[in-house]
């Protein structure tokens, strides 16, 4: 049509889309390596189903906004070539993509779809512009960035449907023909009807086509530059980020810090000592709010919202992209410090009390479309805090005093570590090598007079089963997990290597821990320090116990009007996939398990992990109150009993049954407190509250 | 081997403290044969060393305007002059703020190597040996001093106040100390007064938990009777019975009283962990099953508002 034109718009569009869009991702080069090009058929499945397939966007809570941003986003797929076929008509009237020439089977199907798609996609923008500006949930930031864009996507199909109506109409026109519906192409054949129908003559439908012609093409070029600079990069940026994403996820496993290298880097100061991918991901952020619905912290109150948190640190990342391109160039250590001097501070980005918040529970990077991981930033950021500014809450330094001197948090005698069954008869590992699982008590297992109940419960168990098993007893020290958590790098190492090396001594193959954290550490971040093993959680090694009737625990019929639902502890849910174990030891002692709302993998966070624990929680409201308000709606105005599969979760939710007066109604139990009151003598225990 | 005792004075008065050390360089003076001596420095505190001498000590009293204030960089050379004068081999002070600041400056002037916060002695007969915690008190070390002179100070809870016997003598001892050469100015004096002792200083606390029910006036009153601080559960303080900085354990304050008092307290590992280095720990609460009790050296099953009036009504007939 107009060859020249055409050529400049493209080239314009194409070199400045280049231009900026380089701007921002070059810099990421300059930022800490991590090879993520490995396992490319796990990465190819993670693109395929979360990002072609957009599963995380049809989460169930949110399946209407997911559905209109999958239309948009099979419109974008398909519209692609559209694209491309109309800046060739512009350079050349008679262009046609090769294999889909109009008329061939392929060229009618492509319209087919090409319609249906833009229909959807008209349908999909409107219904986004009516969450913006009617409806408006809370998780959305409101910008007029999200309204513009809407209306760009809006423009392109309409622009799209008009060209392609009136260039039917035209054809029709010159055949003397008037138009119809044509079910094979209904936008195009639909937006021919309309055009006739509001009576425009043949010039002026000649004019509205061309018209709408070059306002597409200027649409797309303009949208296409508007892209870098704001929230929709991730148009860009999500399917890369989708098949970069860390296998296994690094929040389960958190990098290990060398601290042996003289260059060693602790934590996060700056933006500089983010990764590229963790550039890549706060570059990918679309700022839907999917990662606050059920963050803990969030909905309680606390400053915390991982959206902003990725907001800020893209504009500390643009801001910094000079200083960063200019350490590329650096010759060595010296001229890159030079370089990336006077970076601000990342605590004052993000807020220090933003990231205390956090309890790592990990719902934030469940929820995420894209799949950005926010805990091991969040983490690097507090490792900064604690190994270099010997900084945060005052709480920590005492925690870590105690894990130092005594291996346990509460800093009680390590000597006493075994007292909990001096009467039991446990065979310790230094005594036999005739076990099949080392129990790793941890530390609330020893030392909480509540959690002993549940560590005599699991030997009650594994006796009743027949399992082989040894402690380590005064040999067993904290895994860590709490302390790597809060920051301390270098005290979750020194314990790592110890309980290794205790472990390695007596040939240790199989590891039964009942806490998750205990579980996660040693199953997930021991393998970087050595440490491979089978561990399992009590309550898959029952369910497993049961399955193979080892373990037969009676099914009391009085059980199925007892009311119970069942907490799912992050660590073992969420981070490691346990999700059906302690539901299938429940019930095969008689118990009908009621879930709550927010159960499984998107269970909510008790408010205890990521170190919490051992914090004071002063801002907002209570997280474990919270939890505890949805168990006693779900269990209803009769209460019940909640179970449990983690120490931190019994003590939070034990507290919070107390802290909201329900003390009559709701009593906390572990899965094997249930399970042992079944197996040993079928005689009821009197599990108190 | 004389042992001088570096007495400590205010308005008038001799600190309670210095009875303790007296009592402390007694012993040592007992096993190397030695006389015990006092060294009293101020301004116009002759009343005071008559009331030393009547511990059968003579006194080296150093009167001027320049000691008026207790700075240890006036009191160190007189102290020192003093040592040497009266032949000390020992020379001792209760570790008190005055004694801890004092005495290294004396020690360094002398030459001499220095103990501090003595418990107790070991060693036989004249060659004595110093206790004294180590590593926060987790650790008792036993040391010598090799020097000549040896310094050291003592806890005065360690060693029963001396009683008076026999009288001793008040000899002045020579000031050479310019006021103009000193780099320290005394500023002011700031006493911090409370009715209650600090939480964490305290050597008695009672506590109460969610078994006061809100109620926290038996809980203070009982801490009044005894002289104690007021300390409470997490969950007392977040029910709002109690101020923040009142909480006692793991994310509180941490205590370690020789007596404590935990009322309507469960004693879960969270609060535990903020008391468990309590001497004595006495729990008052209903439920047996308590974990409490299981830490408790003294456990009463019982409502804390009929046991804590028995308990004061107890305390009143026995004073």
């Amino acid at each position: 049509m107009a060859p020249l034109l055409t050529g400049a718009l493209l080239g314009a569009a194409l070199g400045a889309f280049a231009f900026n869009a380089s701007r921002r991702l070059l810099p990421l080069a300059a930022l800490r390596r991590d090879g993520r090009v490995d396992r490319i058929g796990d990465r190819l499945a993670a693109l395929l189903r979360f990002g072609f397939g957009q599963r995380r966007l049809l989460d169930r809570e949110e399946r209407w906004p997911g559905v209109l941003h999958a239309l948009l986003f099979a419109a974008f797929l398909v519209l692609a070539l559209r694209t491309v076929t109309l800046f060739g008509i512009g350079l050349d009237r008679d262009f046609q993509l090769p294999g889909l020439a109009p008329g061939s089977v392929a060229g009618r199907f492509y319209l087919l779809l090409e319609d249906v798609v833009v229909l959807g996609a008209s349908a999909g923008a409107i219904g986004f512009l009516w969450r913006r500006l009617v409806t408006r949930p809370a998780r959305l930031t409101r910008s007029w960035e999200g309204v513009l864009i809407l209306c760009f996507i809006l423009g392109l199909m309409v622009t799209e449907l008009l060209f392609d109506g009136a260039e039917q109409l035209g054809a029709r026109y010159a055949r003397g023909d008037l138009p119809a519906f044509d079910a094979l192409e209904p936008g195009g054949s639909l937006a021919a009807v309309l055009l006739h129908a509001s009576g425009a003559s043949p010039g002026a439908v000649h004019a509205i086509g061309a018209g709408a012609f070059w306002s597409h093409l200027l649409l797309v070029a303009v949208f296409l530059n508007f892209l870098p600079f704001g929230k929709h990069f991730h148009v860009v940026t999500a399917l890369p980020n989708v098949f970069l994403r860390s296998l296994p996820p690094g929040s389960a496993r958190l990098r290990k810090l060398d601290l042996e290298s003289e260059q060693a880097s602790y934590g996060a100061a700056t933006v500089a000592d983010l990764s590229w991918k963790e550039g890549l991901d706060v570059l990918s952020c679309t700022e839907c709010g999917r990662c606050q619905t059920h963050c803990p912290a969030h909905v309680t109150g606390k400053p915390l919202s991982h959206k902003a948190v990725n907001g800020a640190l893209k504009r500390q990342l643009v801001e910094a992209a000079p200083k960063l391109l200019r350490s590329m160039r650096a010759a060595d250590a010296e001229q890159r410090r030079v370089a990336l001097a006077e970076l601000s501070p990342l605590a004052e980005v993000v807020p220090p009390d933003t990231f205390w918040s956090c309890t790592t529970c990990g719902w934030c990077e469940t929820a995420c479309p894209v799949l950005i991981e926010n805990v091991p930033r969040l983490v690097d950021l507090r490792r900064h805090q604690v190994l270099v500014e010997a900084a945060g809450p005052d709480e920590v330094a005492r925690v870590f005093k105690n894990l130092e001197t005594q291996g346990n948090p509460w800093g009680i005698g390590s000597n006493r570590r075994a007292d909990w069954c001096a009467e039991l008869d446990v065979p310790r590992a230094s005594e036999t090598r005739d076990f099949e699982y080392l129990f790793f008590v941890g530390c609330a297992g020893a030392f909480d007079d509540r959690q002993k109940k549940v560590s005599r419960a699991i030997v009650e168990i594994l006796r009743a089963a027949g399992v082989k098993f040894a402690i380590l007893g005064e040999e067993e020290t904290c895994t860590g997990d709490a302390a790597r958590r809060l920051g301390n790098e270098y005290l979750f190492q020194l314990q790592a290597q110890a309980n290794v090396e205790t472990f390695g001594r007596y040939g240790v193959r199989k590891v039964l821990t009942q806490c998750p954290h205990c579980l996660n550490a040693i199953k997930n971040e021991y393998p970087d320090f050595g440490g491979h093993y089978e561990v399992v959680h009590h309550t898959e090694l029952i369910a497993k116990l049961i399955e193979e009737g080892r373990l037969r625990p009676t099914a009391a019929t009085e059980r199925a009007e007892e009311r119970v639902t069942f907490h799912d502890p992050c660590y073992l849910a969420r981070h490691n996939g346990c999700v059906e174990p302690p539901r299938l030891a429940l019930s095969a002692t008689g118990l009908a398990v009621t879930e709550m709302e927010r159960s499984g993998r998107t269970g909510f966070c008790c408010g205890a992990g990521g170190g919490r624990m051992w914090l004071e929680e002063q801002l907002g409201s209570r997280v474990n109150q919270n939890r505890v308000d949805e168990v006693a709606e779900t269990l209803g105005p009769e209460g019940g009993t909640v179970a449990v599969g983690c120490p931190f979760c019994l003590t939070m939710l034990k507290d919070g049954i107390a802290e909201t007066g329900r003390e009559e109604q709701i009593r906390v139990l572990d899965v094997a407190e249930l399970v042992a009151d079944r197996v040993a003598t079928g005689v009821s225990r009197g599990l108190g509250r | 081997m004389n042992v001088l005792i570096v007495a400590e004075q205010s308005s008038g008065s001799v600190r309670k403290a210095t009875l303790h050390a007296l009592a402390a360089g007694r012993e040592v003076a007992r096993r190397t044969g030695g006389k015990v001596a006092f060294a009293l420095l101020g301004k116009g505190v002759a009343t005071v060393a008559g009331q030393l001498a009547s511990y059968g000590a003579d006194v080296h009293l150093a009167d001027a305007p320049v000691l008026e204030h207790p700075t240890a960089e006036a009191y160190a050379p007189v102290l020192a002059k003093i040592a040497e004068a009266a032949n000390a081999t020992y020379v001792c002070a209760a570790a008190t703020a005055f004694g801890k600041d004092l005495l290294p400056r004396v020690a360094a002037r002398l030459g001499a190597g220095m103990a501090t916060e003595v418990l107790g002695f070991g060693g036989d007969g004249a060659s004595v040996t110093f206790r004294r915690p180590m590593w926060a008190g987790n650790v008792l070390a036993e040391v010598e001093i090799t020097t000549p002179v040896k310094v050291f100070t003592v806890r005065a809870t360690e060693f029963a106040p001396a009683a008076k016997e026999g009288r001793g003598e008040v000899r002045p001892a020579e000031v050479n100390v310019d006021p103009a050469s000193l780099g320290t100015r005394y500023a002011g004096f700031k006493e911090v007064k409370s009715a209650r002792p600090e939480l964490t200083e305290a050597r008695a606390v009672v506590a109460g938990g969610r078994g006061t029910k809100g109620d926290f006036a038996l809980v203070e009153a009982l801490a009044d009777d005894l002289g104690a601080a007021v300390g409470a559960s997490r969950a007392a303080v977040d029910a709002g019975w109690a101020p923040n900085d009142w909480q006692v354990g793991q994310t509180g304050k941490v205590v370690a009283p020789e007596l404590y008092v935990a009322a309507g307290i469960s004693g879960a590992i969270q609060h535990v962990a903020g008391m468990k280095g309590a001497k004595v720990i006495v729990a008052v609460n209903k439920d047996p099953d308590a974990p409490i009790f299981q830490i408790a050296d003294y456990g009463v099953v019982g409502d804390l508002f009929k046991v804590i009036p028995e308990l004061r009504a107890k305390l009143a007939a026995s004073r």
